[in-house]
């Protein structure tokens, strides 16, 4: 399996090429209950978590929704 | 023109080349809607009375408590216990007599927001729980009212504006469910007050921004995460979800309520 680095919370971490934003989610267990994700500054609708396919040196943030005022 | 008095009061402001004498006079005919009077409501509210807003509406339905005090610097020791609209509404009064309020001491429905939103030319979410400000976004996306959002908890802080314009994100965009992980409330987590009074004072800034010179500059769509430890904040776009509920394609808003019926 061809392998390519990209980063999640700004830890290296190598995975498949190819690979989908679904797939890092369930592969990392991170969670999503109240969760947002983004690539490169970029916020990944939810709807698109499937069809985001990850590339070299792409950086994964991930972050949880707050609401207090 | 405005009078000498007037003039002289704003005159810190009015010496902005961006704001000038034209800017003063649309702050002070803007009409600001502000729902949350804590820790967020506190400081943008202060901030905006200062400048000269013309017309605030301030809308909560809780009292105040002691431990709030740290945050919601608005207040002072002897109002504990009293409405917080009403002690806002003095408070903002003996800064800036010129300011007309109006407080609402309860939770505002569907139809009430809608009315209330009507008459405003700018939301601030300064709310605590995620089913009002999804209610907010709601609203103000229907009647393309601008929303100036943020959230404070612990050393974190977000903030994100929404004007709506086509391509852009709204809060569900963002934020495409109704609960939280966990208790991310101030009760159970504990709050900075300098950090919330820093998001307040940001959605100060981009009201006046949209206000006095009628667009804002800062971008629109973009959260703003706030680390109150280091100090440091991080910026995401916030991309149109075509399937959101609220600014999505019909189409797929009709996909999405009937796979949720089924």
């Amino acid at each position: 399996m061809t392998m390519m680095t990209i980063t999640l919370n700004q830890q290296q971490q190598d995975v498949a090429v190819g690979i989908n934003l679904r797939e890092i989610i369930m592969l990392y267990e991170l969670p999503e209950q109240g969760c947002v994700f983004a690539i490169n500054n970029r916020v990944v609708p939810k709807s698109e978590w499937q069809s985001t396919q990850l590339s070299q040196g792409d950086a994964i943030s991930l972050f949880q929704a707050i609401a207090g005022g | 023109m405005l009078s000498d008095q007037t003039f002289s009061r704003y005159s810190r402001q009015i010496a902005l080349s961006e704001i000038g004498e034209q800017g003063q006079k649309r702050l002070l005919n803007a009409h600001v809607l502000i729902i949350g009077c804590g820790g967020l409501g506190s400081a943008a509210a202060l901030y905006l009375a200062g400048a000269g807003v013309g017309r605030m509406v301030l809308v909560d339905d809780d009292t105040i408590e002691s431990n709030n005090l740290h945050r919601q610097v608005v207040y002072r020791s002897k109002d504990v216990g009293r409405s917080k609209t009403k002690a806002m509404a003095d408070q903002l009064t003996a800064l800036n007599g010129d300011v007309q309020l109006r407080g609402l001491n309860h939770r505002l429905d569907d139809t009430q927001l809608s009315m209330e939103v009507m008459l405003a030319d700018i939301v601030l979410d300064c709310s605590d729980n995620i089913e009002t400000r999804h209610l907010i976004n709601q609203v103000c996306y229907k009647q393309k009212t601008p929303l100036i959002s943020a959230a404070a908890i612990g050393w974190q802080g977000q903030f994100a504006v929404f004007d709506y314009s086509d391509t852009n994100g709204c809060y569900r965009c963002l934020y495409p469910f109704d609960q939280l992980n966990h208790d991310t409330n101030c009760q159970s987590m504990g709050v900075v007050g300098a950090v919330v009074g820093i998001l307040g004072n940001y959605q100060a800034l981009a009201a006046l921004q949209m206000l006095a010179l009628d667009e804002f500059i800062v971008a629109t769509s973009q959260l703003h995460l706030f680390d109150g430890k280091t100090m440091s904040w991080q910026t995401v776009a916030i991309s149109r979800d075509s399937f959101c509920s609220v600014c999505g394609n019909l189409d797929n808003r009709l996909q999405v309520m009937d796979e949720e019926m089924q």
